[in-house]
């Protein structure tokens, strides 16, 4: 069996085509899970959830270019889910939050829908961001140290820029991904 | 840049960096925290991860939230071969169908059964089947996904560290396939109905 295979096998009902594909790709995602902080419970139910999502997007359609891909952008949206879940719940204090912080900021009136829809609409603008911009590797990398919590100084130090110019860089990177990313605000659910 | 658009930045790089800002633009905070969801998730997937199996049943839950039903067993191919020619064919042709399927079962029977081969020692004709293991938890998973990949439905409980795995009919299964995978584990496939008990050593 192959990817495409085990997607008509699943496209029909059956168990195969689901099992090999969890057999391929699920200890990568639980790997990647677990590497976001989740606990290991935490993380298999994200991976649950992840194939359930997957399988019955692939019982009404089987037209997927790359699967692996497909897949992480499930697992990846079921993250945010579960984080923002998590953090609402922990701020009516029905929920123990955990270390698990990727969000910390969250209106109270959020609709997850809407904002997991728009993590897609800003993960496909960045990914053309990164072929289109010249800069758009040193972009991402140092918005990868502000996200790991570097400061501007040490960033500066990293880099062997000064600390306005570093400054002004992310500025300017800032500008250049929210000319992609503006129509990303506008979507109706 | 002015007061309202440094502050902007400045709220723009706390919250992408992981801090509190209460008092920042609702837009601002969206875009901050989905790209740093995204940095991170990148980042996540680029590192390397440790070698995890994860829980069993966490493919049986799946099964059964998405309706996944078993493979079949392929139809045996002379059997098909014999359909269809009973179909198409003429009398004459299905008059000598029936004969084959006559003759040849009756063929079967009268050949002396060969002798069978010694069980593997240890291991009682009766159900369950006890498998002493250092790591249960990973012999059940491999065991349950040796098992589903041959389109059987697998019970699966959990219980103080105890892994039981049920088949209630694998007569579906290749039964040689079966045989195989079993054997790797010193089980042996007795009947249409399996029981594993896996024990900690």
């Amino acid at each position: 069996m192959d990817d495409q295979s085990a997607i008509i096998d699943i496209h029909a009902g059956k168990q195969a085509g689901a099992t090999y594909l969890y057999n391929k790709y699920s200890g990568k995602l639980l790997g990647t899970f677990k590497n976001l902080g989740l606990s290991t419970e935490n993380a298999e139910d994200i991976l649950q959830e992840t194939f359930i999502r997957f399988i019955n997007r692939v019982k009404k359609d089987t037209s997927l270019d790359n699967i692996m891909a497909y897949l992480f952008t499930i697992g990846k949206n079921e993250c945010y889910r579960f984080f923002l879940i998590n953090k609402r719940f922990s701020e009516n204090e029905e929920f123990t939050s955990s270390s698990e912080d990727i969000v910390v900021n969250i209106p109270s009136n959020i609709n997850i829908e809407k904002e997991i829809e728009f993590l897609d609409c800003l993960s496909t603008e960045l990914a053309r961001f990164e072929k289109s911009e010249k800069n758009a590797n040193k972009c991402l990398e140092i918005l990868t140290l502000v996200a790991e919590a570097w400061s501007l100084q040490e960033i500066a130090v990293k880099i062997n820029k000064k600390y306005g110019a570093t400054r002004e860089f992310l500025s300017q990177c800032r500008k250049k991904l929210k000319s992609y990313i503006n129509h990303c605000f506008d979507k109706k659910l | 840049m002015n007061n309202l658009e440094k502050k902007d930045s400045d709220d723009w790089i706390d919250v992408l960096s992981g801090k509190e800002v209460p008092d920042a633009n609702s837009e601002t905070i969206r875009e901050a925290q989905a790209l740093r969801m995204e940095l991170k998730f990148r980042k996540a997937q680029d590192l390397p991860t440790e070698s995890i199996q994860p829980n069993p049943r966490i493919l049986q839950n799946i099964f059964k939230e998405t309706e996944l039903k078993p493979n079949q067993k392929k139809q045996n191919n002379f059997l098909r071969s014999l359909l269809a020619w009973k179909v198409t064919l003429p009398l004459p042709s299905l008059v000598t169908a029936m004969l084959l399927v006559g003759i040849i079962p009756v063929t079967i029977m009268s050949i002396k059964p060969v002798e069978p081969i010694e069980p593997i020692v240890g291991i009682p004709k009766s159900l369950p089947q006890i498998l002493t293991v250092p790591n249960p938890q990973t012999i059940a998973g491999e065991l349950i996904f040796g098992l589903t990949k041959l389109g059987l439905t697998v019970n699966i409980v959990e219980s103080s560290g105890t892994w039981i795995i049920e088949v209630k009919d694998s007569s579906i299964a290749d039964s040689i396939v079966l045989e195989t995978l079993l054997k790797k584990y010193g089980l042996l496939s007795m009947s249409n109905h399996l029981e594993i008990h896996i024990v900690t050593k």
